[in-house]
């Protein structure tokens, strides 16, 4: 009995010492980590940077090493300082043969940004339906949502949380009819109506094909995507930018970023993206997209033509290593329960450390010495020491019996 | 008294058979007429069944995406997506459809009317885009408006030779797969319609 | 014997539960009352379309109440019997003694998860009426670790008021605000969905500690 209690505590103990300790450190040591706010320039076709120096100046330069000040910087990024430039009458008039005014730039910007955490989370398999061609130019709230079962799609009202069988039939109907194999594999919609437009949903059927799907005047509007043979659907995401060029984002299974337009054309880029443990942010303008796809190690930008999705450039900025730390030689592993890439808390061990052993040992060594007592007990303890390190020695010591 | 009685019957029974056949064919004509009108059909089914309804009337509903906006004498009708577009002509019983049934559920009833494009229209096209002859429609060509354009499976962007070598080449297509050296076109020539 | 057990702790602990039966009423009628207000103001449609973009329950005021429910259901249970040293006799009764402090804990457990299903159930039997089965369990599963904590609070509590000595309950006090701590780590719904079987067996565990603490109390340990 005291035993398995015993047993209990040192378990317990151990594991909140991995947890908390590492966890105090990193809150004692953590740093900043800055880098260079960077986007591709369409006037000197190269990634333009600024950063903050020590002294709290702000640096201007390009990847050939060019340095600019900051009116200069704000001309050879038109398409984001535009309205810099129109205030102090410096905005041209065209770029790159193309007429441009600030409404025109206006409509063809946009901001992406996708963390994993904005996919590794738990959410109700329940997708809410705007109607897409409202009768008023304003969308309106929705009053369904919808579910898919392995038979269809089902519709429920939301204020009387009734099922809407005609309207169920009616999408199921066409959407079978279309080719879609029940259920929903993946699905990614922006049911909110804090936009200018509405276009429903992009989802996978349950063998990966890719439909856009839709409510037009109450109707379902159902449109089968064709897939080339190299794309594989792993993750969607809708784009509903003001100038409607693009319909969704697609993550492929080999972890590249497709773009579905319009047209309901896929055009497969040369960005690699992992949606699980990237982040992805994409700044696009009328004529290129500066993509960055950033994880823990390193940011990696790309420059797309903004009319064929071609990379046109691409670098990488590696953070800092700050792998020389003392953690490694006294924590022989970690204990987390959370992570800043996902929205689910289990516990996860990481950071497993051999550079941890010499302490260990002299740990061990400690307890060794200093135990007066004889038998298996003891160096069963010392092995653990050895083993666990500074995680059962506090504990040990802690509850070690006063002679 | 018995002749008067059998006059008496015989007027009741002829009256009786007068009342039945006019019921019966006002039965007939409502009969005929709800046998002359089709259930209705979506704008898929309509497009999937076209080369059989060709001059028959039908009654069709979809979403009305636009409206001419040269005097409102056609709309496009939307069925399960943006590939499946009808034109809707109005007939002389309705003269032009209003502004407000864009964006609306539309049920029209109408008859099926093919345009067949072969070479020979073709030819004539080009004559009198030469000529400027052309219908114009905003800027060139008679189905140069967008809807106009994709629901005769054109890219609205092309010019005039683009779309001319696109047809030729579909028509090529369509003679080696099917035997049928022109293209068919189907649209609705609408007697009547009702904005849902 | 059993029944006499049981009727020395409900002796104990009656006022208590009947003003912790009080207050998770009272909770849930607030709850309910605020919902339904939600939704006679704003509509249902706009409880699910809250549920289905924010991280957001509606039930976030519950958070604490049964962790603290069953810190203080420990306390009032163990506490009188170490002041009063009524444990010593307790525990020198002709019944086994592991089977005395489960008994005892049975009783604690039982009466948490009286008042823990029966809130749960409340809950439930009101949302299912406004919204779809998804919305429900996704507010319920939500939910379901601050339960967990309770038990963890009761059973960390029972292992420090018996523990005989100060050092250990100490190191256990400390050891349970982690454990607790563990069940409250993160805002998001659902997101405990996949650890929660474990915490849950895991903090049922912590009855081990009851029963070392208990063992030592009878040894008399005083380090």
């Amino acid at each position: 009995m005291k035993l398995f209690g015993k047993i209990y505590f040192y378990a317990a103990a151990v594991v909140l010492l991995a947890w908390l300790l590492p966890w105090l450190y990193a809150l004692c040591t953590a740093e900043p980590k800055s880098t260079p706010f960077t986007l591709y320039s369409c006037v000197v076709d190269d990634f333009a940077s600024l950063t903050v120096d020590d002294d709290g100046r702000i640096i201007y330069f390009d990847r050939k090493g060019h340095h600019y000040n900051d009116a200069q910087f704000d001309s050879i990024l038109p398409m984001f300082y535009y309205r810099q430039l129109l205030s102090e009458g410096r905005m041209p008039d065209t770029l790159r043969g193309v007429a441009i005014d600030a409404d025109k730039i206006q409509h063809n910007n946009f901001n992406v940004r996708l963390s994993p955490l904005d996919i590794n989370k738990t959410l109700p398999k329940l997708y809410m339906m705007l109607e897409s061609m409202p009768k008023r130019v304003d969308l309106e709230e929705p009053v369904e949502a919808f579910r898919s079962t392995a038979e269809g799609l089902e519709f429920i009202d939301m204020e009387s949380n009734t099922l809407n069988a005609a309207r169920s039939r009616e999408f199921t109907d066409v959407m079978k009819r279309k080719g879609f194999v029940f259920p929903i594999g993946r699905i990614h919609g922006n049911p909110t109506t804090m936009k200018g437009y509405d276009e429903g949903y992009v989802m996978t059927d349950s063998h990966g094909a890719l439909f856009h799907v839709k409510q037009i005047s109450g109707k379902p509007y159902v449109r089968a995507v064709s897939l080339p043979d190299s794309v594989k659907v792993e993750q969607l995401m809708i784009t509903e930018f003001p100038n409607r060029r693009t319909l969704a984002y697609i993550f492929t299974a080999d972890n590249r970023l497709a773009i579905l337009d319009a047209d309901y054309n896929v055009h497969k880029t040369g960005v690699s993206f992992n949606p699980y443990r990237q982040s992805l942010t994409i700044v696009g303008d009328m004529f290129h997209y500066t993509v960055k796809v950033a994880d823990e190690k390193e940011e990696h930008y790309y420059a797309l033509d903004a009319s064929t999705y071609a990379t046109v450039d691409q670098m990488v900025n590696r953070y800092a290593d700050d792998s020389a730390s003392w953690s490694e030689y006294v924590f022989p592993f970690k204990v987390a329960f959370t992570s800043y890439n996902d929205g689910w808390v289990y516990p996860r061990v990481s950071d497993f450390s051999a550079k941890a052993l010499p302490l260990g040992l002299l740990l061990a060594a400690l307890l060794f010495f200093l135990d007066r007592r004889q038998g298996k007990k003891k160096y069963l303890e010392t092995l653990f020491v050895l083993l666990l390190g500074i995680y059962i020695f506090i504990p040990l010591v802690l509850i070690k019996k006063r002679n | 008294m018995r002749k008067t009685i059998f006059a008496a019957l015989l007027v009741s029974v002829a009256g009786l058979m007068g009342m039945t056949s006019c019921g019966s064919s006002s039965k007939s004509d409502s009969s005929a007429a709800v046998a002359d009108t089709v259930a209705v059909s979506s704008v898929d089914d309509i497009l999937l069944k076209a080369d059989s309804l060709v001059g028959k009337t039908v009654r069709v509903e979809g979403v009305c995406t636009h409206i001419c906006a040269h005097g409102g004498k056609k709309i496009f009708l939307m069925g399960s997506d943006d590939n499946n577009t009808i034109r809707v002509d109005a007939g002389e019983q309705i003269g032009s459809f209003p502004k407000e049934v864009v964006n609306s559920v539309v049920v029209v009833d109408g008859k099926v009317v093919e345009e067949r494009i072969d070479e020979a229209y073709l030819l004539q096209m080009e004559e009198q885009y030469k000529q400027s002859t052309l219908e114009k429609h905003g800027e060139e060509g008679a189905a140069s408006c967008a809807a106009d354009s994709k629901a005769m499976g054109e890219d609205p962007d092309d010019n005039f030779a683009q779309r001319m070598a696109s047809f030729r080449k579909k028509i090529a297509e369509r003679n080696e797969k099917e035997g049928k050296n022109y293209l068919s076109f189907y649209s609705i020539l609408a007697e009547k319609y009702e904005q849902k | 014997m059993n029944k006499a057990i049981f009727f020395k702790e409900w002796i104990k602990t009656r006022w208590y539960l009947l003003a912790a039966l009080v207050v998770f009423v009272s909770y849930t009628l607030y709850l309910v009352l605020r919902v339904g207000n939600a939704i006679e103001f704003k509509g249902a449609a706009h409880l699910w379309a809250v549920l289905l973009t924010r991280d957001a329950v509606f039930i976030e005021p519950v958070q604490y109440l049964p962790m603290v429910f069953g810190l203080l259901l420990g306390v009032v249970q163990f506490v009188p019997e170490v002041v009063q040293k009524r444990l010593k006799l307790t525990l020198h009764l002709p019944y086994p003694q592991p089977g005395m402090v489960l008994m005892m804990m049975l009783y604690g457990l039982g009466a948490l998860t009286v008042l823990s299903l029966a809130q749960l159930v409340a809950f439930w039997g009101f949302l299912q009426h406004y919204m779809a089965a998804e919305l429900t369990a996704h507010i319920l599963l939500t939910a379901l670790p601050w339960y967990a904590a309770g038990y963890a609070a009761y059973l960390l509590t029972y292992a420090v008021c018996v523990e005989p000595s100060w050092r250990m309950r100490s190191l256990l006090i400390l050891m349970g605000i982690g454990l607790l701590r563990v069940h409250f780590l993160l805002d998001v719904p659902q997101s405990y969905n996949s650890f929660i079987g474990s915490l849950f067996v895991f903090d049922l565990a912590a009855l081990l500690l009851v029963l070392r603490s208990m063992v030592r109390f009878k040894e008399g340990c005083q380090d």
